[in-house]
């Protein structure tokens, strides 16, 4: 660790230039000017003594005070030259027409800060990693968390409709990733189709996306992969910046407002950095080329609010963020039963049009999801330990369109706590140990959907790289999750569970209790990574998962609400095991890119929906719905990520594409509702420093591999290319920032229907939209 | 990064926090019954005599015959109930009362239905029609009863494929 020294305390800043200098013609020469001022550390804001200060040829050394002055000046332009030893020296030039009184701020040497940044989310591992870029996050904020993940290349959506999104990784999604929130597995019924994950996007500053099975650190579950999600670093500068950011968008004629303050204050002496974040968005409806989309309004409100204190060993920091959601569900989506779909098939597109409207009315989704968390770490010799806390509480509303109360109200409460530890144990290579634990608590009123169930979890790991030499690395892991469920069944409402096949510890006025665990959930993954030269590098990489069956697919006994079919789930399931194999080559040389990655997953007890074949309907008072039973299937997928960019002076140029084949070994047909393969191709041109342009088309095929034995209500739909135009402009004001974007989306107005989007039944996707963006950096 | 006065911090803390909403959810707490609005049985009145009955009940649907005479009309109210509750609930005078959300459709190949009956809005609803039937003939006629909030008080004519089936009925229609 660095001495700290009395007076330099350690950060590094940019020159900062305080003053405007206004030109003012001389009048005739008065040299009585006075120069006065304080040059102060800006890491810490303490006045810095000792600092030599030249003005043109007169030096002047700051007192204790940081204090200055020069008297006598003369009216001229001058070079004023501030140095302190271990700070960078500030240079500028200054006017001096009358008497000046100012501030300046020293920074420290770059070496020097790069010890103290606080450590954000260290993501090691071979496996597939991509980050978004800051400007990649901030272009499409104002859309949907999953509108933001679908970035990453070999990432697509599962959509209900336009404001429902949910990411899809190499065809697996839901309760197969796990969405990261610094540090804190997100927790919220992410088993449900129409459950999207519960975050702002303008909250978050990185996004990184893990593919395939094995990322030890985060859970046994995430056989598909890994969605890592981050605020920013809380400043270690002092001062406040802030960021006002908006968004309006013509298709559903919406408006985004976030407001970001964030800075370095002194709080009773100590040291506290903060951001504080709000964001608000309204919504109305939707419009397909045709016709609007009746009831897809949005309104949303979110905060976020942060404080932390850097020690010399420790680091502390609290959050506590509310995200809260309503949307409307298209009103023609919630349909009573299996005729009520076929007709609306038939008419080819919803029966309800309204035109526009911000109102949001029946059937809606109302969500609440807050987070308290405390993080902290503490480095000693023996390496660094992290420990996270949080709690999450979220509670869904749906309201159908039978009554103003809601008609369901889901409640799922956490508490988990993940410690680790990171060192350098093995001959300085890094390694890593930790545990996790959590409780769970999940409750809902009004109708049945799944029982009610504790969980309690407990799982610990541990990772270990090698660097062999300068080109090889080598890294393997293992956890291992033991995780307890108790459930609270209602008996009466099964009704084609077979309850004699249940083995409950009790049932008491038709409440039955029974308990799971799940203790064979193995994680793991070997892999080694290949520098062949600075340009290209190889990597290969294998990883276990196991995934336990959820509450829903266990005791599901009912009609699915947009569906129309009855889902049946089984008690007995097995836990999925998979074995995920990729293999990646990066090759960037100068001013062209090639990033290949491709993979294969085999998974055994791959759960899902299919129909039965002996009991094809089922009735009820509504009528009658087909039968769909939950399965358990081996499972094989293979598919391949790529990414070409070539940039030349102004111009970039990149192409990239997905592809997935994917089969049921016990059918030895297609794997139903897996994402079609596509292409994506964009154009980027940087006009000046200030504005650029850009064209991106996204060709997306048809699916046709669908398995022949399952019916879907109407073939998967046609394949489709979407045309976007994009423009930004950036103004500098002093050192603030004024940053303008415009684009157009599917600017071809193209009628079109994904595969993946649950609405596709009922209605096309929204057509062309306008979005412009101004987002203001106040530094 | 600036050094800014304490008082544009406040203002730019406070800016922050107006769009910010610690809105209580105004969600009802949901009462202990939990059970939706149930429909176990359509009766079928003919003529202010005769009753037909659809029932599901106990997951099993069960009809009575409708015996009509060929080429005559008869004045057919509907009635439906909910039999889980004890005594059996009417439900349909909410049906009534909700007529601009609702619509009754009958499906039969050779009995004509007339609506004699309307909502605030001039549409048929459908509690009480008129059927006309043909000559001899055995056949289905399904009743349905559609919910179409907020949608039927836009059109200008009744619409049987719109909105959700509450509750399919099946009988098995003689005509002799």
């Amino acid at each position: 660790m660095l001495q700290k020294q009395n007076l330099c305390y350690l950060c590094c800043m940019k020159q900062f230039i305080v003053l405007l200098l206004f030109h003012i013609q001389l009048m005739g020469q008065n040299c009585d000017f006075t120069l006065q001022g304080q040059v102060i550390d800006h890491h810490d804001d303490q006045p810095l003594v000792g600092a030599v200060v030249q003005l043109g040829k007169r030096v002047s050394i700051s007192d204790v005070y940081g204090n200055f002055s020069f008297i006598n000046v003369c009216p001229d332009t001058y070079s004023l030259v501030i140095s302190h030893v271990s700070c960078e020296t500030l240079e500028q030039s200054i006017f001096i027409s009358k008497s000046i009184s100012n501030t300046y701020y020293l920074e420290h040497h770059q070496e020097v800060l790069e010890e103290v940044e606080i450590n954000q989310i260290a993501t090691h591992g071979i496996s597939n990693e991509q980050t978004l870029t800051e400007k990649q996050i901030q272009d499409n904020q104002g859309e949907t968390f999953g509108e933001l993940v679908d970035q990453v290349n070999g990432v697509s959506l599962l959509r209900t409709g336009a404001t429902i999104t949910k990411p899809v990784i190499q065809g697996m999604h839901s309760q197969r990733i796990l969405v990261i929130n610094q540090g804190m597995r997100m927790e919220g019924q992410q088993w449900g189709l129409e459950h999207a994950p519960e975050i702002d996007p303008y909250s978050l500053s990185n996004v990184t996306v893990i593919k395939g099975a094995g990322s030890v650190q985060y859970g046994a579950d995430a056989i598909g992969g890994v969605v890592l999600v981050d605020p920013m670093p809380l400043p270690d500068r002092y001062g406040v910046k802030a960021r006002i950011s908006s968004a309006f968008a013509s298709n559903g004629r919406s408006g985004n407002l976030s407001v970001d303050v964030n800075g370095k204050q002194k709080l009773f002496t100590l040291p506290i950095s903060f951001q504080l974040q709000g964001s608000v968005k309204r919504a109305g409806n939707l419009k397909t080329p045709d016709y609007f989309l009746d009831n897809t309004g949005v309104n949303d409100q979110n905060f976020m609010m942060r404080a932390g204190y850097v020690g010399d060993n420790i680091t502390l920091e609290a959050k506590l963020s509310q995200f809260h959601s309503e949307l409307g569900i298209l009103t023609d989506s919630h349909i009573g039963n299996t005729s009520d779909l076929l007709a609306i098939l038939e008419n080819g597109k919803p029966f309800v049009d309204r035109g526009f409207s911000y109102d949001i009315g029946r059937p809606r989704q109302k969500i609440l999801h807050e987070i308290a968390q405390f993080k902290a770490t503490y480095s000693s010799s023996l390496g660094k330990l992290h420990t996270t806390i949080s709690r999450q509480y979220n509670r869904r509303s749906e309201f159908d369109k039978s009554k103003e109360e809601a008609s369901l109200q889901l409640k799922t409460e956490t508490l988990s706590a993940d410690t680790y530890l990171t060192h350098d144990w093995l001959h300085k290579n890094f390694g890593q140990i930790g545990f996790h634990v959590l409780s769970q608590d999940y409750r809902f009123d009004r109708m049945y959907l799944i029982p009610e169930y504790q969980q309690s979890a407990f799982g610990f790991y541990a990772i270990q790289e090698y660097e062999i030499d300068d080109s090889w690395l080598v890294e393997a892991s293992m956890r291992y999750d033991y995780k307890e469920y108790d459930y609270q069944v209602d008996v009466e409402q099964l009704r084609r569970i077979d309850l004699a096949s249940i083995e409950f510890s009790s049932i008491e006025n038709g409440i039955g209790e029974l308990s799971n665990t799940f203790n064979t959930l193995f994680t793991g993954s070997f892999g080694f990574e290949y520098k062949h030269s600075p340009e290209l590098s190889l990597s290969s990489y294998v990883g276990f998962g196991a995934r336990q069956p959820l509450p829903n697919e266990l005791f599901s006994d009912g009609v699915h609400h947009g569906t129309a079919s009855w889902e049946t789930g089984n008690p007995s399931l097995d836990v999925e095991q998979v074995v995920n194999m990729q293999w990646d080559a990066n090759y960037n040389k100068k001013s062209l890119d090639i990033d290949l990655h491709t993979y294969i997953n085999s998974i055994a007890n791959y759960a899902y929906f299919a129909p039965n074949s002996t009991l094809n309907t089922i009735s009820t008072i509504r009528g009658t719905f087909p039968v769909f039973d939950i399965t358990q299937s081996d499972v094989f997928m293979t598919g391949i990520d790529y990414a070409i960019a070539k940039s030349w002076q102004k111009l970039k140029m990149n192409t990239s594409g997905s592809f997935l084949w994917a089969k049921d070994k016990s059918t030895e047909e297609p794997l139903i509702f897996m994402p079609a393969n596509r292409l994506q191709h964009g154009i980027h041109y940087q006009y000046s420093n200030q504005l650029s342009l850009g064209s991106t088309i996204e060709q997306v095929f048809t699916q046709h591999r669908v398995p022949e034995s399952i019916s879907d209500f109407v073939a998967p739909p046609k394949g489709y290319a979407l045309f976007d135009i994009h423009a930004s402009y950036n103004k500098a004001f002093a050192k603030n920032k004024l940053q303008l974007q415009a684009s157009v989306e599917n600017i071809f107005n193209t009628e079109y229907r994904d595969y993946l989007d649950r609405y596709r039944y009922y209605a096309a996707a929204p057509g062309i939209n306008t979005i412009v963006k101004a987002n203001y950096f106040i530094n | 990064m600036t050094k800014l006065q304490p008082t544009i911090f406040l203002l730019l803390l406070s800016f922050a926090f107006v769009f910010t909403s610690c809105s209580d959810d105004d969600d009802n707490t949901p009462q202990a019954d939990n059970e939706e609005e149930l429909i176990t049985t359509v009766q079928v009145i003919i003529d202010g005599s005769q009753t037909f009955e659809y029932n599901f009940i106990d997951n099993v649907a069960s009809a009575d015959d409708i015996t009509l005479s060929p080429n005559t009309s008869y004045n057919v109210e509907l009635k439906f109930l909910n039999k889980e509750e004890n005594p059996v609930e009417d439900i349909t005078s909410e049906i009534q009362e909700e007529g601009d959300e609702h619509l009754i459709c009958f499906d039969a190949n050779s009995i004509a239905v007339s609506y004699t009956d309307a909502d605030v809005n001039d549409l048929e609803v459908g509690l009480m029609t008129t059927w006309q039937t043909g000559n001899a003939a055995t056949e289905q006629m399904i009743i349905t009863l559609k919910h179409q909030p907020d949608v039927k008080e836009t059109l200008s004519a009744i619409d049987c494929s719109v909105g959700s089936t509450d509750v399919e009925a099946i009988f098995d229609v003689i005509v002799q």
